[in-house]
């Protein structure tokens, strides 16, 4: 029966116009980005490379479809959570507010069951949305700019990944950016199982991450134990998978703490879902 | 059509004993029984704020009750949710589905939750069922209200429930489709035998069906029984057709009818009055110059519940 709740909720997200949203802002910030790196990629290469100039002579030109993907990755990373949130804070409170909730907790499936569903099917849709991005970053720029060896700047300074070794790790980056990005999938359909109306788990959701993320970011003493277990902290825990070598133990702790995240969440939300007096 | 869990024989469909519901102070379902027994076709009726719509969610565990017990198919909640719910089929308050999809779309989408496994064979025959026939890939956000309705009532029965739960099915239909509403209430209980639970205002349309009556007011029952028994029981409605309606209600008043009278909003006579003394009621206003027009002797289910309701105040 969960197959079944699952391909409906599949079936429900596929027919809703606003599960599109996403896809059509990727492409449209995604073609801005690129044309704006055809048109004057060079200057924008050189603005940034600037610091590095006294000390570093580069020979051909660091602009490829591999730079220009790590590009887009990198902003639009910030950007996906509200995409996200955009569809899955509404799957159980949009169903709450169009009363269509009542027909579906009046068939013989467990509320467990439902909920669970709705989770399997956040996932999904986080990870179709993260594949369209990937799709963009990933092949659609390669075939533009062209390929070649990978120049990421870190703290280290300016560190150059050989063109053969980039593709696994965009594969593995965008493993760890689908933990982070399911982790804001898990937060706003939680808290679509408190309202009634999807605009209260959508806000809720970006708010969340506004302070966790100013809290992660000031440099307060009173924050720095809480740092290291805010999910937002690791939001951009992927980009290490560009770096060598890979900070392997810092990337597991990532995850780990991105999974509880999960537990936690869903836990709460089975809770609440389980106890909720359906009145709408 | 659905795998169902075997359940034992029952003869009681719904038994609820002393159910009670509080939404932080305020008890909207306050020591609620009632028994519905298989087969039949229960009226629930009450004021607005009786505690109906309450009590329906919580037969179908949209609300879990806060105290006292209900049975289902002789089976407890609690331990027997979805086979509860495997043979109750609903329709609660207004019928809404997913506006961006079509009709046929919808009940597959439901028929699969339900289990059932030709979703779209048994969707079909349940849209010509309610009369839809030729609108199954139409969007919903098309369908007037009265379709909806219907829609509502095919979505209720896709799973072939035992026990329909149908609140307010009569809502917003035309003259027409409240007659359609009527029939198909009709062939579910005496072509395929289901137990039915009615909640309407339209006294009416429930009189017309209902084998049994419970009548909820401020969450306790009234009362409960058979629809003809209560009816029988109850003191005949006369209506009196006369001529300064207001000055004759007032003379009755001061006489031997004190209290028994009162005027409808067509500005009518009428009151409880025993067959026997029908006679001499027409013969006092006579007697003191009225001019009686007609005389109307009325036994209906809305003249019943009105006495009802107006003589038995449950306390607060």
């Amino acid at each position: 029966m969960w197959w079944t709740a699952l391909r409906n909720e599949s079936v429900k997200i596929l027919a809703k116009p606003r599960s599109y949203l996403g896809f059509l802002a990727i492409t449209l910030l995604v073609g801005v980005i690129l044309l704006a790196l055809a048109l004057d990629g060079k200057s924008y290469i050189e603005f940034v490379t600037s610091s590095l100039q006294q000390s570093l002579t580069v020979e051909g030109s660091m602009l490829n479809g591999y730079l220009v993907g790590f590009i887009i990755l990198q902003m639009l990373v910030v950007h996906l959570p509200l995409l996200v949130a955009l569809v899955t804070g509404d799957l159980v409170s949009g169903e709450a507010a169009m009363g269509t909730l009542r027909n579906l907790l009046t068939r013989p499936l467990s509320r467990r069951g439902l909920l669970l569903s709705k989770y399997g099917a956040a996932a999904v849709y986080t990870l179709v949305l993260l594949l369209w991005l990937g799709i963009m970053a990933v092949m659609v720029s390669p075939w533009i700019f062209g390929v070649g060896d990978l120049a990421v700047l870190s703290n280290e300074g300016l560190q150059i990944l050989p063109a053969e070794e980039v593709l696994p790790r965009f594969l593995q980056a965008f493993g760890v950016a689908f933990a982070a990005l399911y982790t804001v999938a898990c937060l706003s359909v939680t808290l679509s199982c408190f309202a009634d109306n999807s605009i209260g788990p959508i806000v809720g959701t970006m708010a969340i991450i506004m302070v966790f993320t100013l809290v992660g970011t000031l440099d307060v003493a009173l924050f720095d134990q809480i740092r290291p277990f805010l999910f937002t902290t690791h939001m951009a825990a992927w980009r290490s998978l560009f770096l060598d070598p890979v900070p392997w133990g810092d990337i597991l702790f990532s995850m780990v703490l991105l999974g509880a995240h999960w537990v936690l969440l869903i836990g709460v939300g089975l809770w609440t879902f389980e106890r909720k007096d359906i009145l709408t | 059509m659905s795998t169902r869990t075997p359940i034992p024989h029952y003869s009681t469909v719904v038994k609820a004993v002393d159910l009670v519901k509080d939404y932080g102070t305020f008890r909207a379902v306050d020591g609620l029984n009632f028994e519905l027994k298989a087969g039949g076709v229960m009226g629930f009726l009450g004021p607005n704020g009786a505690g109906k719509s309450t009590t329906l969610r919580m037969l179908v565990d949209l609300i879990r009750p806060s105290r006292g017990q209900l049975s289902l198919f002789g089976l407890p909640y609690r331990t027997h949710r979805q086979a509860i719910l495997a043979r109750i089929g609903c329709l609660i308050e207004k019928p809404d589905f997913y506006k961006y999809l079509s009709a046929l779309q919808n009940l597959e989408l439901l028929a699969r939750a339900s289990g059932v496994k030709d979703y779209r064979k048994r969707s079909l025959e349940l849209m010509d069922f309610v009369g839809l026939s030729g609108r199954e890939n139409d969007k919903v956000s098309s369908f007037s209200h009265g379709m909806r309705q219907r829609l509502g009532l095919a979505q209720c029965l896709l799973h072939d429930p035992d026990l329909v739960v149908l609140d307010e099915p009569g809502t917003g239909l035309d003259p027409q489709g409240l007659v359609d509403m009527r029939e198909m209430i009709q062939n579910l209980h005496r072509e395929q035998g289901k137990t039915i639970l009615l909640s309407s205002h339209h006294l009416s349309e429930v009189e017309a069906v209902a084998t049994d009556l419970v009548v909820v007011d401020r969450g306790h029952c009234v009362v409960q029984g058979s629809a003809k028994a209560l009816l029988s029981q109850s003191e005949r409605q006369i209506r009196i057709t006369v001529g300064r309606a207001d000055e004759a209600l007032a003379l009755l008043n001061a006489g031997p009818w004190a209290g028994r009278g009162r005027l409808n909003d067509r500005g009518e006579l009428t009151g409880a009055l025993g067959r026997e003394e029908v006679p001499s009621a027409v013969q006092f206003l006579t007697q003191n110059g009225f001019e009686v027009y007609a005389i109307e002797s009325r036994q209906k289910l809305e003249d019943y519940y009105m006495n009802l309701l107006n003589h038995h105040p449950t306390e607060s």
